[in-house]
């Protein structure tokens, strides 16, 4: 295509100036608040979601089919060292862990409260989740092993709750294998600082051979935890976990917590609904732009089509125009979007009062993450230059039923 | 002029009639009409008289609703809308009265526009471009936009821009209402040395005794027909 098209088209967008940056400024506003919005929801349940699953359920674990309406040691399953051996070879599969979990009641001195004890892989856990580097001074992640105890790594809320120090003793008391009585004794290795509160108040972290003993379960574990790659697809994940471990159930992080995946759901629909009203608005105000283009330019459309430019042609050139009106709102729009998301990456807002209270109920650091993917830029700038490019057809039809001879006169 | 030529125009009783209310209004009531290679002819007749009627049935523009109209061989009432669109682009040459430029462009630009339809050679549009507005007498306001131009200077651009596309004939409807007497005279000399100088047909409508006076043929309109015919 001829520059002058584009050189036609561009100046026409621009004979009326005010309301060109009116319209395309509306689009930009529309694809930088929807990106925004759309970009702290994924953030926020992102970050709930990677949260739990490195913390807790991993984004797909394999587990007795009963576990999960009823998570007690009777519902575990035997750990087969080859099948997890194959397992940590998926495609997509970042680390496979075993876990072993359990709910217990510990108590150092006089002090007591219910925990969640989870006996894991030192070393493949710290891989994940960095643990090390999360250890409160003064104490270890684990340490040698020593004969005398078996070492626990202590969320640091619950650690200053209970009053504890790396070297102190934590009893636990709960429920083995087969309702037998479990009573555990460890030394507290070090406090961990696990960035949010909740989990921090609740979890104990031992060695998995250590909980097997404490809770009569020698070989066997509550899950297979799977913390997939970033770019992996989970249900492929799944497939493949389910195929190796055919006698067990190999879940979803979305089975696992359904509150959280039916709220991030909730909250998605009233994106939708506020988005919806958003696209309404702006599309309204680009069609009565084009409307108004439209009308005011007739005469020049009829000498136009009088001097020989055929109608499909004028029709090419108009909506190129329309699309280029629209493309500019979306392309600044998606421009100046980017660095500010950035920004707000590396600086997240700090949140207050109800929304920090929610975060920390479902134990989350107070944050408002954002998330920043591709999909979500396309998907509100396509949607945005989607309305450009259907409201450009109106133009074709006025242009294609134009009475050259009443046009050229007005 | 030399009467075993093709003419470029005929019309055979050509009528338009438009719908005014309850009344007809015949606009072009029944004109017989030829128009020979290289005239260059005056439509003059009050308002109302049915000029800007007759010209653009033969310009493609309106349909009539009785007779014929051919150019240069090629019957117009066969063509279907989008015909009627190219054959305007390759065969006839429009200037209107006035504001009919694409204001958007410069003068060389809307001149080029035209053999960009054409789709010709962007070598060709150059040069064409050049001697164009060369021979209106505006090669140092090719850049000018429309709106640097007088209100003469753009008529000779839209004189330009009609002989862009090589033209059989150029149409003009009152190409000089809206300009003074002086710049009148001077379009008419641009269109006169064109004629004379290329051969080009022109046939425009005028009520200005001036611009008359210019034409070597003289066609009278009353109420629709012709009412005398002076060469
Ligand atoms: N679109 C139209 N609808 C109705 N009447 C029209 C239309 N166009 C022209 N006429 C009538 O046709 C007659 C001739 O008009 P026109 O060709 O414009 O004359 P002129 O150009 O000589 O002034 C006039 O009576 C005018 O009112
Ligand atoms: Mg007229």
């Amino acid at each position: 295509m001829n520059a002058l098209w584009w050189t036609l088209a561009w100046r026409n967008l621009w004979r009326n100036k005010r309301r060109t940056v009116i319209t395309a400024g509306s689009a930009f506003f529309a694809v930088f608040f929807a990106v925004v919005m759309q970009s702290v929801t994924y953030g926020v349940f992102g970050k709930m979601i990677e949260d739990m699953a490195r913390l807790s359920t991993g984004h797909v674990q394999v587990q007795d089919s009963l576990y999960l309406a009823e998570p007690t040691p009777d519902h575990s399953l035997e750990l087969d060292a080859a099948r997890l051996a194959e397992a940590q070879k998926i495609d997509g599969a970042m680390a496979v862990m075993p876990r072993l979990e359990a709910i217990v009641l510990a108590s150092s001195g006089d002090r007591s409260t219910p925990v969640q004890v989870i006996g894991i892989e030192p070393a493949a856990e710290d891989s994940v989740n960095r643990f090390t580097e999360r250890i409160r001074s003064g104490g270890q992640y684990f340490g040698e092993p020593r004969a005398d105890l078996p070492e626990a790594v202590v969320g640091a809320a619950l650690g200053d709750q209970l009053g504890l120090s790396p070297g102190d003793t934590l009893f636990t008391i709960g429920q083995g294998y087969h309702g037998v009585p479990a009573y555990g004794r460890f030394r507290v290795a070090g406090l961990l600082e696990l960035g949010n509160p909740e989990l921090s108040k609740r979890l104990v972290y031992v060695q998995l051979a250590d909980a097997q003993h404490a809770f009569r379960m020698e070989g066997r574990v509550t899950g297979v935890v799977c913390m997939a790659d970033p770019a992996a697809d989970l249900e492929d994940v799944q497939a493949e976990l389910a195929a190796l471990f055919p006698d067990q159930a190999a879940r979803l992080w979305s089975d696992l917590m359904p509150d959280l995946e039916q709220t991030l759901e909730g909250k998605l629909a009233g994106n939708y609904i506020i988005l919806f009203i958003l696209y309404l608005i702006i599309g309204f105000g680009l069609f009565s732009t084009v409307l108004m283009m439209m009308s005011e330019r007739q005469k020049e459309f009829g000498i136009l089509i009088s001097v020989g430019t055929g109608r499909r042609t004028l029709a090419a050139m108009v909506y190129l125009e329309v699309a280029l009106l629209g493309l500019l709102g979306v392309g600044l729009g998606s421009l100046a979007v980017w660095p500010f998301l950035e920004y707000f990456d590396a600086n997240p807002v700090q949140l207050r009062g109800d929304l920090r209270e929610l975060h920390e109920q479902y134990g989350l650091e107070p944050i408002l993450p954002v998330m920043i993917e591709p999909f979500i830029f396309f998907n509100q700038a396509a949607v945005v230059l989607g309305m450009a490019l259907t409201v450009g057809l109106y133009p074709l039809r006025v242009l294609k039923r134009l009475d050259i001879l009443k046009a050229s006169r007005s | 002029m030399n009467s075993n030529q093709q003419p470029v125009i005929t019309t055979r009783g050509i009528s338009r009639t438009y719908q005014q209310g309850p009344v007809d209004v015949r606009a072009v009531d029944g004109v017989d009409l030829s128009i020979l290679p290289g005239e260059f002819t005056a439509l003059v007749g009050p308002s109302g008289s049915g000029k800007t009627t007759l010209l653009n049935l033969i310009g493609g523009l309106d349909r009539p609703t009785a007779g014929e109209v051919v150019i240069d061989g090629t019957r117009l009432n066969d063509l279907d809308e989008n015909a009627l669109i190219q054959f305007r682009l390759h065969h006839i040459g429009f200037v209107f009265q006035a504001y009919n430029l694409i204001p958007v462009l410069s003068a060389a630009e809307n001149i080029e526009f035209i053999m960009l339809l054409q789709k010709a050679s962007a070598k060709e549009r150059r040069t064409r471009t050049q001697q164009l507005l060369k021979d209106v007498g505006l090669e140092k306001l090719g850049h000018a936009r429309p709106t640097q131009l007088s209100g003469g200077q753009q008529q000779r651009v839209a004189v330009a821009r009609a002989l862009a596309s090589k033209p059989a004939f150029v149409l003009a409807d009152e190409p000089t209402a809206n300009l003074d007497s002086h710049t009148a005279e001077s379009l008419l000399d641009v269109m006169e040395q064109l004629n004379r100088d290329e051969g080009m047909t022109f046939v425009f409508s005028t009520h200005d005794p001036r611009v008359i006076a210019r034409a070597r043929r003289v066609v009278t309109l009353v109420d629709g027909r012709i009412d005398s015919d002076e060469a």
